[in-house]
């Protein structure tokens, strides 16, 4: 028994670290914009040539940055990219189930070719396959999108996309158990198919998306229909301001998220940034639920290293005392080289601070490879 | 809901906002449980979703939900259990239930879920008290 539950736990302690994208904890204190790094809009994903020379300018051992070391040369409407990740600690679920956990994160393939104003985009890779059927299920493409931009090969100005991507939300972090990403609208494989219009500038962006969930996996995360808007002004070099909005309808519910987000830089060291949602859950055989869902992130960069300290709360329902829960998060990354990161990731769970359920908790050392 | 209640919640959650009603009265139908409680804690990418569907049991909508229920037996309504006898059928129901047995294991052997956080203690009663009291809407 001890054994199956070992296994099972193996599998499903996965929820608490897989496929990761970005680190907005870059914006404002390296560039001032997602795109100035990526070729997405939305920031995640391949790099850009300022994005590849900046994981060389803060690696410890800066090797070429580029696809295989440049040592596979590509044509230029051609880029390439991927992220291999996995983990491996101490995790415990409660008070009487924990133990040592080593598990894959994440193995995807990232392609972009261009063409004048036109870009195609895909992410393939693998992913944990659904329970029975593996054959089918083990490989899936996350995203995959077509991109009109009015400037082409720049980091400004008009995007058009269409296709499967994560609508554009809040602070995007790359840690998904964050509770704004979890409870906040943007799930681990939360990318659906729809449409979106975003500006970007040095001073401001906007990004509008509406969204279907997918109409030909039946599995998809997200199961509703709606609407994002993402608008953040950056009113300093330093300081940025959001405001957005979410509309997801289902058929069992339609929840309403509205919230601010900000970031403040302190030099080129230290970033604190925030995302605090309102979500108003309106469930359709009776019942309403608001809930609050907060999460803070310090960072502090010092050579090759960013530590993050990280505050998360999630409320269930506003009215009703003891159903909310914190976490708190302390992360250390070590860019150790252009392609090779080792994450140290620890958190700390708990149901209205201790006062109604058992506390979890993890610490996992993760390893990262940059293609 | 009061600005005071927001702004307790935002920015001091530890207050456990403590002017709230401590009762619970929240709606004990199997629709309410499984969008409230169910989906958010247990549907995650990787565990209960359809696209995972570990264990072949789904919790991301209702009627996956009953589906699940209904096919790997996890709850027992008490039309199921005693057809002839008069409702609510109470602890019968609740101690054949699997689904109440893995969200309250306390046994460090056993199969406490969910695997990342424990249920909160108000949930679970929720659970147990919908369960006992037959089941609403599991039919």
């Amino acid at each position: 028994m001890r054994a199956v539950s070992v296994a099972i736990g193996l599998v499903l302690v996965v929820a608490a670290a897989r496929t990761a994208t970005a680190y907005p904890q870059f914006q404002l204190v390296r560039d001032q914009t997602c795109s100035a790094c990526h070729l997405s809009p939305a920031g995640g994903g391949l790099l850009s040539e300022n994005g590849l020379d900046t994981a060389e300018a803060i690696s410890q051992w800066g090797t070429a940055p580029e696809f295989f070391y440049n040592k596979v040369p590509l044509p230029s409407w051609l880029a390439l990219g991927g992220d291999l990740r996995g983990a491996g600690g101490f995790d415990q679920s409660n008070t009487h189930d924990k133990g040592f956990v080593v598990f894959p994160m994440q193995a995807d393939v990232y392609a972009a070719a261009t063409y004048a104003a036109f870009s195609l985009h895909v992410t393939g890779g693998v992913r944990d396959p659904q329970y029975d059927n593996t054959a089918k299920t083990l490989f899936a493409s996350r995203e995959h999108w077509l991109q009109w931009q009015q400037k082409p090969g720049d980091s400004e100005g008009l995007f058009v996309r269409v296709g499967r991507f994560m609508p554009v939300f809040g602070l995007r972090e790359a840690e998904h158990p964050d509770y704004d990403r979890r409870y906040g609208g943007t799930p681990l494989y939360g990318e659906t198919y729809g449409a979106a219009v975003e500006y970007v500038d040095p001073r401001w962006e906007v990004h509008a998306t509406g969204f279907i969930h997918d109409p030909i996996l039946k599995d998809s995360i997200e199961r509703g229909n709606g609407g994002a808007l993402y608008a953040e002004a950056r009113v300093t070099a330093s300081t940025s301001v959001g405001v957005e909005s979410k509309v997801d309808i289902t058929p069992d519910d339609k929840t309403t998220y509205v919230g601010l987000t900000g970031k403040q830089a302190f030099g080129t060291t230290v970033l604190v940034q925030a995302d605090v949602e309102a979500v108003h859950h309106k469930i359709s055989v009776g019942g309403i639920e608001n809930q609050v869902v907060a999460t803070a992130i310090g960072s502090y960069f010092i050579g090759p290293f960013m530590i993050d300290l990280g505050v998360n709360v999630y409320h269930e329902n506003l009215a009703y005392a003891l159903l909310d829960q914190e976490a708190v998060d302390v992360n250390a990354h070590w860019f150790a080289t252009s392609h090779v990161e080792l994450i140290l990731t620890n958190r700390f769970q708990m149901l209205a601070f201790g006062a109604d359920g058992e506390s979890s908790g993890y610490s996992l050392l993760q390893l990262h490879y940059r293609l | 809901m009061s600005v005071k209640t927001w702004l307790c919640a935002l920015l001091i959650a530890g207050c456990n906002l403590s002017t709230s009603d401590t009762t619970d009265d929240r709606p004990e139908t199997f629709g309410f449980i499984t969008e409230a409680i169910l989906k958010p804690s247990c549907a995650t990418a990787e565990c209960h979703s359809a696209m995972k569907a570990q264990s072949t049991d789904v919790f991301d909508s209702v009627a996956a939900a009953r589906a699940s229920i209904h096919a790997n037996q996890l709850v027992f309504t008490c039309e199921q259990l005693m057809p002839a006898e008069t409702f609510p059928c109470g602890d019968d129901a609740l101690n054949v239930s699997y689904l109440y047995q893995v969200i309250d294991d306390k046994d460090a052997e056993g199969d406490r879920m969910p695997r990342d956080q424990a249920l909160s203690n108000k949930d679970i009663v929720l659970i147990r008290e919908w369960i006992r009291d037959g089941a609403d809407g599991l039919n």
